[in-house]
């Protein structure tokens, strides 16, 4: 399976004469996995609506490969989508949703039997127990590669996944979205995904893009994004991090703009000679999360997040006194 | 989603199912009985009255009379509420329902004057015709309004799955949303095919002697002419034929109706 690159030029697109997207640009490169990441409202899912063809943007072009696709309806643009409701037909058997396709594009009855049964060993399911399945009678899981399944076996260009897991527990999208990492990475098939969720976004990723009011503000690898975000907006909806006046931090210079400290480079009672700065702080409140704890510092009534490894005996409580310290290669002034 | 069979559920049932026996079980029993007896014993010969061919001349008035005006409401509901559950956005869905939820809102007997009136002042006499009218427009509400219901069986994004997977708007409606509505489909045929069966106020108000029904021949056997014995082998007869006709839709095509798509 080789999928193409996706490329989105200047696209908008109004409801009702509310703007919902505000001149998106954007790439998806081509075998790899693009994750739009956004709050809700942001606009993500109409994009991935563009791309695939669902809506019509009222400005702007759609390229697969450098193909203008804007013009080519969703049936014949050579998509695979799976939905946020996944969307399986509940009144038909598993084998029935995923040789749908296949049947549309009237392929002979030996063809599709070799496909599904490919699709269906594709996404871990055993043929065997699986095909005569009602989907209604599956679990939440089971019912996720099923929809895998059904957009993979017509061997798309591109997958396009809207937050397809948002409905399922912590542990099982945990352990989905590593299974799905890997598949694509089998198939090769150019992947973009939808989610509001950092943690999604930062397992799948290869090129990640941010979104925020209808627009793209910001697109790169999650490593980059993460350490060098745009502006507040990325660097707390992307990573969790402390933002100050520049000042606080003890940057010369731009000591009104807004500077991030991530939580991991926050020491807390440092060793003086590892770190520039040191202040002191009490703890406002610790939450224990297993092998960290998650403290709530107040440093001259500014109050700054920190992770604490407990050892030695020491476990942190709320009130007690600390020191904390950083470097200050580490502190990162955002512009504007 | 199960609930549970506990004491305390069968126990909130308990008022109903008493009401049901007091007011329907114990007096159709008697029905039942009456359907039998002859004036020195019991017997048939209510049944072998009712084979008489003015009577088999009512029962196929009043079965052309429920098909036409079952398939009618049929055509007429099934696009609106296909349309106002799936495909209208929300002002679009809401005019639609409102439109067809206010006849609902004027009394019964008021709507079917007024539109004896309305087809007087048209030219349209009493008979079939209007009879038929008179049925469509009492009788759409109880055929839409399953099958609305039952467009929410239809996932939300289904359609825009099977666009996605190449099928075209035809096998979309043949292999997704028709056999999803076909539970609302059989409750509104069962619902308008009995109700337009037995109706006795529409073909009285807008028939002549050609629509006779169930209904009308009832009210006259048991209230104008005191033949109860006949009354009530018909009225036997009449709910043994429903019930089959119930138990044989239900069994084609609403199997799902009672089991539920939901996981």
């Amino acid at each position: 399976m080789k999928g193409a690159a996706v490329k989105l030029v200047d696209i908008w697109k109004s409801f009702r004469g509310t703007p919902a997207l505000r001149g998106v640009n954007l790439e998806a490169r081509q075998g790899e996995i693009t994750t739009i990441l956004g709050p809700s409202g942001c606009g993500k899912t109409t994009t991935l609506k563009v791309i695939a063809g669902l809506e019509s943007p009222d400005r702007g072009k759609v390229l697969f490969d450098d193909e203008d696709v804007t013009g080519i309806p969703v049936e014949n643009r050579d998509i695979g989508m799976v939905f946020q409701d996944l969307a399986l037909f509940p009144h038909m058997t598993v084998w029935s949703n995923i040789a749908f396709g296949l049947e549309a594009r009237r392929l002979p009855a030996e063809e599709v039997r070799r496909r599904v049964k490919w699709a269906l060993e594709l996404v871990n399911l055993d043929p065997q127990v699986y095909a005569n399945r009602r989907v209604t009678e599956l679990s939440g899981g089971q019912q996720q590669r099923v929809a895998l399944a059904r957009a993979l076996v017509l061997e798309p260009r591109v997958l396009l996944l809207d937050e397809p897991l948002s409905h399922m527990d912590y542990l099982l999208r945990r352990s989905l979205l590593r299974e799905l990492k890997k598949l694509q990475r089998r198939v090769g098939v150019t992947t973009i995904y939808v989610t509001h969720d950092q943690t999604e976004a930062m397992i799948l990723s290869d090129w990640l893009v941010v979104m925020r009011n209808g627009a793209v503000v910001q697109s790169g690898t999650p490593m980059e994004v993460y350490e060098n975000p745009r502006d507040s907006f990325v660097a707390t909806f992307f990573g969790d991090g402390n933002l100050a006046d520049a000042g606080f931090f003890g940057v010369d210079g731009a000591a009104s703009s807004k500077a991030l400290l991530r939580l991991e480079d926050v020491e807390v009672n440092p060793d003086p000679r590892r770190v520039d700065v040191v202040r002191e702080g009490r703890i406002v409140e610790a939450f224990f999360q297993g092998p960290l704890t998650r403290l709530e510092i107040d440093v001259d009534g500014v109050i700054l997040a920190a992770y604490a490894r407990a050892g030695n005996g020491w476990r942190p409580r709320s009130g007690e006194r600390v020191r904390v310290g950083w470097r200050l290669s580490d502190v990162r002034v955002l512009p504007g | 989603m199960t609930v549970g069979r506990g004491k305390w559920i069968i126990a909130s049932a308990a008022p109903f199912l008493v009401f049901l026996v007091v007011f329907f079980y114990a007096p159709f029993a008697y029905v039942v009985v009456y359907s039998f007896k002859t004036g020195s014993g019991a017997g048939l010969s209510n049944y072998i009255a009712l084979l008489h061919g003015t009577y088999l001349r009512v029962l196929a008035a009043s079965l052309k009379l429920a098909l036409s005006t079952t398939l009618i409401t049929l055509l007429l509901a099934y696009p609106a509420a296909v349309y106002a559950g799936l495909m209208a956005g929300v002002r679009e869905r809401y005019i639609v329902l409102v439109g067809f939820m206010i006849p609902f809102w004027i009394d019964f007997l008021l709507r079917a004057i007024a539109l004896k009136n309305i087809l007087y002042i048209l030219g349209v006499r009493p008979g079939f015709t209007a009879t038929l009218m008179g049925m469509v427009y009492d009788y759409l509400p109880y055929m839409f309004l399953p099958i609305y219901a039952s467009v929410s069986n239809v996932p939300r994004n289904a359609v825009d799955a099977a666009r996605s997977l190449g099928a075209s708007a035809g096998r979309i409606f043949k292999s997704i949303i028709l056999p999803l509505t076909m539970p609302g489909i059989a409750v509104g045929i069962m619902l308008v095919g009995l109700m337009s069966l037995s109706d006795y106020v529409i073909p009285s108000l807008l028939g002549n002697v050609d629509t006779y029904t169930f209904g009308t021949i009832l009210y006259y056997m048991f209230l104008e002419s005191d033949q109860w014995g006949l009354g009530s082998a018909l009225t036997v007869l009449l709910v043994a034929s429903t019930m089959a006709a119930g138990y044989y839709t239900v069994k084609k095509l609403g199997k799902e109706a009672l089991e539920g798509w939901e996981s």
